[in-house]
């Protein structure tokens, strides 16, 4: 097991390395200039071009791009992130304050996700066919469907500024260090309802359509119809041995969604004025800021290749039939 | 399914009730003096935000709405014949927010540690002290300073300046301006409280929040959260009507032009850029960008004192007919009759390079419009802002919709638009060696002639921004002076 994780962690540093060279001549060729964020800022006042000029020879830019890329990989490989031009401050120091927010969102998604998505596949697949099952696939694909961004402004438009219910913004309320612990807890629960819903229920509405048809699928295996056969309750029979087997894919489906749901947050993030990474990554872009563009690209890189690791190995572990390279796992 | 419907609706229950009870647990409103303003960068405070720079710090003077230099930390000053030299006397009653008093080694320390190499945010001054209350300061190009903020000296000399960006002081500050910093909480929020040792007195707003909203300024506003918030263009209908708040607008000089590459064969010819700017509606823009009627509409270029002061020559008129004769006079006639002019064959075609923000995509889909009812065919195709200064510097477009801040960068002499006005040359050198504002007023008369006969450029729109203010904040100025942050220490609440 620890051999086969090694092995795939190794394959994976040739793969980063192409990632990291495809996304930094990508960013470095693509049109526009991180220094122009000082051109004619405000509109009223154009910053010296000897200034600028200083600037790009602090940041390296005025150097050859295969010296850049040699000192990027380099600092990189030493755990250096370098200095983002946009707050002049250190890379890892930004993203370190960011990813809580993000992970936050994330897990809770995921958590949203399996709820509601595996309780809906389930109910689904039990009553196949009936109004209940006709209704909530209606409604997985409407909602799988619906674009993450129009579900939020909607969101906002009826819960924030018509009924008032939820915020609009941000993850904390002005008065959150004046309340009490429960208080707390639940202010933050408040202001992540919204985000959270509109970054789970795609996912949810995906794994609840994929958990039907699983569950379909097991319980008309042989070793299904025997159970019912030896007179066991439906309860029994899909609890206790349909539900198991038909649960073992989800798990390579939450292997991947992790990334997936870092890519999705970008949005929420953005209309939810949410301070984690995807903010930064899109507001990055946009200032040209390539060290916070490197980064946060890397950092996705890497949740892709461990989001993948960990479906496998999962996968290979509550599947004792699964094995890699001749071995059985488990 | 009983039991997991129950503990999803169990689950929902304290964000309902927590929701139910918003009102009572969010200060920002309906607390007296308290102001909260929606600011869009969520991201950290630098010491370069305007918030920090006119709240919390002050220059040695700054201009006013009409214009004119007044004295903040300096009460007085005088300057060399070539605008290059300043004494400044300071006031003697100025203190930092510690009690320690402001004087003229504060002003050295700071305009020395911002040309430190690891800064270089200004360079190129030269400060001596004079005494205590008097600074001389040196500068390599004419200049009145009034947008460099100073800072402590006593507080931040045995810092390192290499991590300038990243000291505490700047979440933490200690300044001499009307508002005391009180916290800042990273990603959400600063907030400041009236200084009453402020040399003007104590600002009547007591207590101001600025919350970082990333791109929910709006749907904040609306739902009560902030007071003022800046509205971007086009949700300005979706807001416009209501009776809580009241919209204020800061002008500036700046504008929103259309400059055509002077050099290509389609606009090299005098009479056609004049053309084009008859052939424009500008009026008729300001609706469709839902902009008030009167809104400066002008082909000078000015300074930011003559724009104070409201001396805007009329524009060149809105005239078809006219526009058609110029560009009949200059070749161009519809010779195959498919609506496009048509000079040596060549159709009177070309592409406008348009800027993706400020809602310029509507204005250029107008603009073609009206272009095309001249006989005038443009294509438009959209770029990212950064993208559009690299076609800028390059000199790669034909037509380029962004916006225009000063007047030096794009019409000197070597200019990427291929604009080769030699008469233009000379005053734009001329301008770059004086400070002297009344010289400067003429210089730009000046240059406005020539650009009459000889126009780099339709200017479109002034640039305007619109703010969204709760009604019970009071004492707004004319959008024609600074931001409301440069002088929120003169508004104050209704009771």
């Amino acid at each position: 097991m620890l051999r086969f994780i090694l092995k795939r962690l190794l394959q994976a540093i040739p793969l980063l390395l192409g990632i990291a060279t495809i996304t930094f001549a990508m960013v470095h060729l693509a049109p526009g200039d991180p220094m122009d964020m000082y051109m004619e800022q405000r509109f009223q006042r154009e910053v010296d071009p000897q200034v600028i000029e200083l600037l790009r020879k602090k940041y390296g830019l005025d150097q050859p791009l295969p010296v850049q890329y040699a000192k990027w990989i380099g600092n990189v490989a030493q755990g250096d992130l370098g200095e983002s031009f946009r707050y002049r401050r250190p890379v890892t120091s930004l993203i370190a304050e960011r990813v809580p927010y993000t992970l936050q969102l994330a897990v809770l998604a995921l958590f949203f996700d399996a709820l509601i998505g595996i309780a809906l596949g389930i109910i689904s697949a039990v009553r196949q066919y009936s109004r209940t099952d006709r209704a909530i696939t209606v409604g997985s694909l409407v909602m799988y469907s619906i674009p993450g961004f129009w579900l939020a402004l909607m969101l906002v438009l009826v819960f924030s500024v018509n009924l008032n219910w939820f915020p609009t913004s941000q993850t904390r309320s002005l008065d959150y260090e004046l309340l009490s612990l429960p208080g707390k807890v639940l202010d933050r629960l408040w202001h992540l309802a919204l985000p959270v819903f509109v970054l789970g229920v795609a996912s949810a509405a995906g794994t609840a359509r994929f958990m039907r048809n699983k569950l379909l699928d097991v319980l008309s295996e042989e070793y299904v119809v025997g159970a019912r056969a030896r007179g066991l309750s439906e309860r029994a029979v899909i609890l206790q041995h349909a539900l198991r087997n038909a649960l073992i894919p989800i798990v390579t489906i939450y292997g991947l969604a992790l990334p997936f749901l870092l890519g999705g947050a970008v949005l929420i993030e953005k209309v939810f004025a949410w301070p984690g990474m995807g903010l930064l990554a899109v507001e990055a872009i946009g200032a040209r800021d390539y060290p916070v563009i490197l980064a946060t690209s890397m950092i996705a890189a890497v949740l892709v290749v461990v989001g993948n690791l960990f479906a496998d190995v999962t996968y290979a572990l509550v599947d004792p039939r699964v094995s890699y390279g001749g071995k059985r796992l488990a | 399914m009983t039991t997991l419907r129950s503990a999803s609706l169990l689950a929902l229950l304290p964000l309902l009730i927590a929701g139910g009870c918003r009102e009572a647990r969010d200060p920002g409103l309906g607390r007296g003096a308290t102001v909260v303003m929606a600011v869009p960068d969520v991201s950290d405070i630098k010491p370069d935000e305007l918030a920090l720079e006119v709240l919390i710090f002050l220059p040695l003077a700054t201009l006013n709405e009409h214009g004119e230099l007044e004295g903040r930390l300096a009460r007085s000053w005088e300057h060399s014949a070539d605008f290059k030299e300043w004494t400044y006397h300071l006031r003697t009653d100025l203190r930092w927010h510690d009690g320690k008093p402001v004087t003229a080694r504060d002003i050295k320390f700071t305009l020395d540690l911002l040309a430190h190499p690891a800064i270089l945010k200004d360079v190129g001054y030269n400060a001596t002290i004079v005494d205590d209350s008097t600074v001389r300061i040196r500068a390599a190009k004419p200049d009145y300073l009034d947008d460099i903020v100073f800072y402590p000296e006593h507080l931040l000399k045995s810092l390192d300046p290499r991590k300038f960006w990243e000291w505490d002081f700047w979440t933490h500050p200690v300044g001499n301006g009307p508002f005391r910093f009180v916290r800042y909480l990273p990603e959400r929020l600063i907030e400041f409280e009236a200084n009453p040792g402020y040399y003007k007195g104590k600002p009547r707003i007591e207590r101001l929040i600025l919350k970082f909203v990333g791109g929910a300024a709006l749907t904040e506003l609306l739902s009560g959260n902030v007071d003022i918030a800046q509205v971007q263009q086009t949700q300005i209908p979706g807001i416009a009507n209501d009776p809580r708040f009241r919209v204020y607008r800061t002008v500036t000089s700046a504008s929103h032009p259309i400059y055509w590459k002077a050099d290509h064969p389609l606009f090299r010819d005098s009479r056609v850029r004049r053309a084009l700017i008859h052939a424009l509606d500008r009026r008729a823009i300001l609706g469709v960008m839902n902009l008030p009627p009167d809104l400066p509409i002008t082909d000078a270029v000015l300074t930011s004192r003559q724009f104070r002061r409201r001396e805007w020559p009329e524009p060149l008129a809105y005239d078809t007919t006219f526009a058609r004769t110029l560009l009949a006079a200059a070749g161009w006639v519809d010779r195959n009759g498919d609506g496009i002019l048509d000079k040596d064959g060549r159709p009177f075609r070309f592409t406008a390079s348009v800027g993706s923000s400020f809602g310029l995509e509507k204005m250029a889909v107008y603009v073609q419009a009206q272009l095309r009812r001249a006989g005038i065919q443009m294509d438009i195709q959209m770029f990212d802002e950064s993208v559009m200064w690299d076609k800028r510097r390059g000199g790669d477009f034909e037509a380029w919709m962004f916006v225009q801040g000063q007047l030096g960068g794009p019409f000197g002499r070597g200019n990427p638009l291929g604009y080769a006005n030699v008469q233009a040359f000379e005053l734009i050198d001329r301008l770059r060696e004086t400070a002297d504002p009344d010289e400067e007023d003429r210089i730009y008369r000046e240059i406005s002639k020539v650009f009459l006969d000889d126009p780099p450029m339709v200017r479109l729109l002034t640039h305007s921004q619109a703010l969204f203010v709760h009604r019970r904040i009071r004492g707004f100025r004319s959008g024609l002076g600074s931001e409301p942050d440069g002088y929120m220490d003169e508004l104050w609440v209704e009771k």
